[in-house]
């Protein structure tokens, strides 16, 4: 399997990936990005920051293949009732 | 060849040279597996136990999308499955880290033992019991504790399992998972683990560098992941 090399960038601070993970191919890495951005979303918003400027740049050895944004891993909803729903497909579950 | 296992029993209560001849005794045969490697299979009828002799073992269950959680870690000189025994089978896996040397102990060996030797059922019994504890913990981590937090907890648990049986440095101690089995260990992506490693890096009380961990401010660490070790038994009773 493919190494792919996932770097966070978060308010201009840029966290390398040293290591890499191996997946499939890149839409597996691009559905780990879009895990990873929720889980870290997650565990600022409990410690009281949100970082809309956050996203996760996927690399292989040598290039930049894919960006996935803060907005492409979630919907902000300000209106309860358009809230998330079991079938909303605008954004991928990857549960 | 198990002195680390003898050391870890010895944190735990007093064992005599007879008693510790009859445990050298149990093992049977040692085998040695190479890294990433499931040794027991969940469900397997089981007829011998395994004592960690060298490496990094970890108790996994497999998630249907693919990944797996660690729900322990084992490493020189514990019993990874002494619970096997009674049960006959484990609800987890068992899969090495790092290559391992496993000393396997034959069912009915350990229950020869366990007969002639009262005393050692209730000190295996005692250690299967800091088993559930330290599982407790993890969930408390896992449920509770923030990312930092959970793996500052983590660093220190492995710094005083490893530290009792004298496999660590001082206060480093080398670190073979990867930001992935970490990551396993915790309940994160490796590329939270990535960013909380970071974190940590910056908070200047530890830092993980080419597979080793250097811890600068223990007393830092622990209150960062409100450890503390009284959930590892670590006093000297009679059992």
């Amino acid at each position: 399997m493919p190494w792919f090399y996932l770097h966070v960038r978060c308010d201009d601070e840029l966290i390398e990936d040293d290591e890499g993970v191996e997946f499939a191919d890149i839409g597996a890495a691009n559905t780990e990005a879009i895990r990873s951005i929720r889980s870290l979303v997650c565990g600022d918003v409990t410690t009281g920051s949100l970082y809309l400027d956050l996203s996760i740049e996927i690399w292989d050895r040598e290039r930049h293949l894919a960006t996935v944004k803060f907005d492409d891993a979630i919907r902000t909803v300000t209106n309860p009732n358009t809230g998330p729903s079991a079938t909303d497909t605008r954004l991928p579950r990857v549960d | 060849m198990i002195e680390a296992h003898l050391k870890k029993l010895r944190v735990r209560d007093d064992i005599s040279s007879e008693e510790e001849a009859a445990i050298r005794a149990m093992i049977s045969e040692v085998r040695e597996f190479p890294a990433d490697r499931v040794i027991i299979r969940r469900g397997q009828e089981l007829k011998e136990s395994l004592l960690l002799i060298e490496g990094w073992i970890a108790r996994t269950k497999d998630l249907r999308e693919g990944g797996r959680q660690i729900s322990e870690l084992q490493f020189s000189g514990d019993f990874t499955d002494m619970h096997g025994f009674t049960l006959k089978r484990l609800d987890h896996n068992l899969a090495t880290l790092t290559p391992c040397r496993v000393g396997i102990a034959p069912h009915e060996r350990i229950k020869a033992l366990l007969e002639q030797f009262p005393h050692l059922a209730r000190v295996y019994w005692t250690m299967t019991n800091i088993d559930a504890s330290i599982h407790r913990e993890w969930t408390v981590s896992l449920g509770r504790r923030s990312a930092l937090s959970r793996m500052a907890h983590l660093f220190c648990e492995i710094f005083e399992r490893l530290r009792i049986a004298g496999l660590n440095d001082g206060h480093a101690y080398d670190f073979p998972l990867t930001q992935q089995e970490l990551g396993e260990c915790l309940g994160l992506t490796s590329v939270h683990i990535n960013r909380t490693l970071q974190a940590l890096r910056k908070t200047g009380l530890v830092e993980l560098e080419h597979r080793r961990l250097v811890i600068y401010d223990m007393a830092g660490l622990k209150h960062l992941g409100e450890f503390d070790p009284d959930y590892l038994f670590l006093e000297k009773k009679p059992r």
